[in-house]
């Protein structure tokens, strides 16, 4: 019965410690998410091309996770595959997605697929701009949402979306009469959210839920994401290519070059010292607030396209500073170090060096799983309008400068 | 509601300049046409060996009224008729109102042209739909095809075939007409059942010729709503596929709501090819009589009609919009 859980949820939430309302959640609802070995190819004319390749993720329950990368990285195929709706012609043609209380989804098909979308997993559309049926209003879509699932009480539906507009700051009872066109862009990305979030899903995947909005319906956005996540207990995926949207909502940061995942961990480890050279590179990036703008350093080169990606040893090392003849050949090994993971040879070869105690194993990477931040993490971040400030200046791999304005904070 | 008045107030207005200009227009472009069908009759008749004085006399009978006054003259005249909606008399069937000739060809044009145009629409909409939705399989390139030739093959080609097929090779339907004289014309079963079997090769042909029309414009709508942003969402929210598929429809399909409106108002120009080929008495095959008889008041009422008929048609489809579009519908203060 979602509407008592839902209103069991906001009201211990408006009660005031919204922090503890959703570790007592997260115990119970959020549901962890292991991606292992996830693989998908797009055909093309010259045979199938892999966009995502060998991705292990492990989404621990009720964190937000961000995903960062350049366009064409293969992040918004990563956010698809989860709900295994990979569009044609791609496919995922490898690995799992094993999500709590539903099991594998790569496995999932036809009516059994179709009610795990929206029921469990809620996904907020990349374009949410344009994700609603021109000719409906938001409240026949939603009846039509309630009715795909079954729900039988479509007015504690309604209610509840009212509930969730309002909580985004809309007036519901407007919004849900309003059809598309009578809705700003910032509107219509809370309706989305509301969409995703009103049959109870409890794992969240937000596909870049900021871009094409601007600076203040962003930050305001943000805090949202961050409300919910912490109210409703959820388990939560961003997929972004902004590094500021990442520092301001994510407790772990996942960063994608090519296809590949080259370095997870904390967010704020990842941050504050980045250990592969991707990473390296895109902080370097940054233009800072404070400072000469010539301090920001591009990456030489360009990111690979789907035909361009080395099908063997490191995607990054055609850009990389710390080339090596292995990165020609092998594969990059797992570094693993403390919470953070990094798929490196220079990583693996620096530590080896050193001897810092650092496991290098070619195993996969769940060692993230116990090194969780709790989840008062998302309410540590937001008290640090500094540290989010600067690194929220830029999105990586987007021409930097426009973004220097960004300082305010909700 | 007053949105809606509106735009009609201003359709109606637009519609009566535009009437006024094309009246005009067609009344000089006629009347400036080679030939005269009172000469042409005296001609004849002095050429029998009647007198001039005699044959100008007998045309006079014919017609009624000796032919008087200035081109100008004339156009105030036809005008002032027509506010009184009075289009005249016909010249080629002397007595008889312009408007009942109209009248009497427009019966065997409207109800066969509509049936066909409305059948194609249907058959053509929904194949279309799934040949957007099969496009990459067998089934689908095979209906884009079957639109695709149709769409190419000429309407008169296709009623001779039709023709031949069904009225020599395999002899089951009438070859031409409107229905068989041994029925008494009126409200008998007898009589129906024999409109409707002499109406179906024109009907059919009508359809066919407009089928691939709409299959392709259909399918082409479909492909693009497919492409939407919106019917993924619909789907990753996990709608049923009911839903979606009306989602995907009703977005398909008004874009082809202008087209048919407009067609329907170009029924009442009749299709001339199958009208004379299946000898429809129809009004493609007046509005051609009326031109070949240099039948002035005939023509300049065909025009009239035809425009008419488009004008509204237009005013239709509009309102239409504004009903089953809110974007359209809410007009302003969309952000």
């Amino acid at each position: 019965m979602p509407t008592t859980e839902n209103t069991a949820a906001r009201n211990a939430g408006n009660a005031g410690n919204a922090g503890k309302t959703a570790n007592v959640a997260n115990a119970t609802k959020a549901p962890g998410v292991r991606v292992d070995g996830l693989t998908v190819v797009y055909r093309t004319p010259a045979g199938e091309l892999p966009a995502v390749r060998g991705i292990d993720l492990e989404l621990p329950a009720g964190t937000i996770t961000g995903v960062v990368g350049e366009s064409g990285s293969g992040k918004s195929t990563l956010a698809l595959s989860l709900l295994n709706a990979v569009q044609p012609p791609g496919r995922i043609s490898a690995g799992s997605v094993e999500i709590d209380g539903l099991g594998d989804v790569v496995k999932l098909s036809g009516e059994d697929l179709r009610k795990a979308r929206g029921r469990h997993i809620g996904y907020v559309f990349q374009a949410a701009q344009n994700s609603l049926n021109p000719l409906k209003t938001v409240g026949k879509q939603l009846l039509d949402l309630g009715r795909s699932h079954e729900i039988e009480d479509l007015r504690g539906l309604v209610r509840d979306a009212k509930d969730l507009l309002g909580r985004m700051g809309l007036d519901g009872a407007r919004v849900l009469d309003s059809h598309q066109h009578e809705l700003s862009g910032g509107m219509r990305q809370r309706v989305g959210i509301m969409l995703a979030l009103v049959l109870n899903a409890h794992l969240v995947v937000l596909d870049e839920p900021t871009t094409a909005l601007d600076m203040i319906t962003q930050a305001n956005i943000l805090r949202i994401v961050r409300e919910v996540h912490a109210e409703r207990g959820l388990t939560t995926l961003v997929i972004t290519h902004d590094l500021g949207v990442v520092a301001e909502v994510a407790d772990r940061l996942a960063v994608m070059y090519g296809g590949r995942l080259v370095e997870q961990g904390p967010t704020r480890d990842v941050l504050s010292a980045p250990r592969h050279p991707y990473t390296q590179g895109l902080l370097r990036a940054i233009p800072r607030l404070l400072g000469d703008i010539g301090e920001a350093r591009a990456l030489p080169g360009r990111p690979p396209t789907l035909g361009t990606v080395p099908a063997r040893g490191c995607v990054f090392r055609e850009r990389c500073a710390l080339r090596m003849d292995v990165c020609e050949t092998e594969e990059p090994p797992i570094v693993v170090r403390g919470p953070s993971i990094t798929a490196c040879h220079a990583v693996a070869a620096a530590d080896a060096g050193t001897d810092t105690g650092a496991d290098t194993t070619a195993g996969t990477a769940t060692a993230g799983a116990d090194a969780v931040p709790d989840a008062a993490h998302p309410a540590e971040t937001a008290d640090e309008p500094e540290s989010a400030g600067a690194v929220g200046a830029a999105g990586a791999g987007e021409p930097a400068g426009v973004q220097g304005t960004r300082g305010e904070q909700p | 509601m007053t949105v809606l008045i509106r735009r009609l107030a201003g359709h109606l207005a637009r519609g009566l300049v535009m009437i006024l200009v094309v009246t005009t227009v067609s009344f000089f472009v006629i009347r400036s046409v080679p030939g005269d069908p009172m000469a042409a009759k005296y001609e004849k008749l002095v050429e029998q060996g009647m007198s001039p004085e005699a044959a100008q006399r007998a045309v006079e009978v014919l017609y009624g009224f000796a032919p008087s006054g200035g081109l100008w003259q004339q156009y105030v005249d036809y005008m002032t008729g027509l506010l009184r909606l009075d289009l005249g008399q016909s010249l080629t069937v002397p007595g008889v109102g312009v408007s009942t000739v109209l009248f009497s060809a427009a019966k065997w044009t409207i109800l066969p042209v509509l049936a066909g145009t409305l059948l194609s629409f249907l058959v053509g909409v929904v194949l279309g739909v799934y040949a957007a939705i099969r496009r990459s399989g067998k089934l689908g390139d095979a209906l884009a095809i079957s639109g695709s030739l149709l769409h190419g093959v000429p309407q008169y080609v296709l009623a001779l075939l039709l023709m031949a097929v069904f009225t020599t090779l395999i002899p089951i339907l009438p070859a031409g007409g409107t229905a068989d004289i041994m029925y008494e014309p009126g409200l008998n079963a007898g009589y129906i059942g024999s409109l409707i079997q002499y109406a179906t090769l024109p009907v059919l042909t009508y359809a066919l010729a407009s089928y691939g029309g709409w299959i392709l414009a259909m399918k082409s709508s479909v492909v693009t709503v497919l492409g939407d942003d919106f019917i993924l969402a619909a789907e990753l929210r996990g709608m049923k596929r009911g839903i979606v598929f009306r989602y995907i429809a009703r977005n398909a399909i008004l874009p082809l709501f202008t087209i048919l409106a407009l067609s329907l108002g170009m029924l009442f120009g009749g299709a001339i090819f199958i009208e004379r080929i299946f000898n429809y008495p129809g009004l493609g095959l007046m509005l051609i009589d009326s031109i070949t008889n240099r039948d002035y008041a005939l023509m300049g009422g065909a025009f009239l009609l035809i425009t008419g008929a488009i004008i509204v048609a237009n005013i239709v489809a509009d309102l239409f919009y504004t009903v089953i579009d809110p974007r359209v519908r809410s007009g302003e203060g969309a952000p």
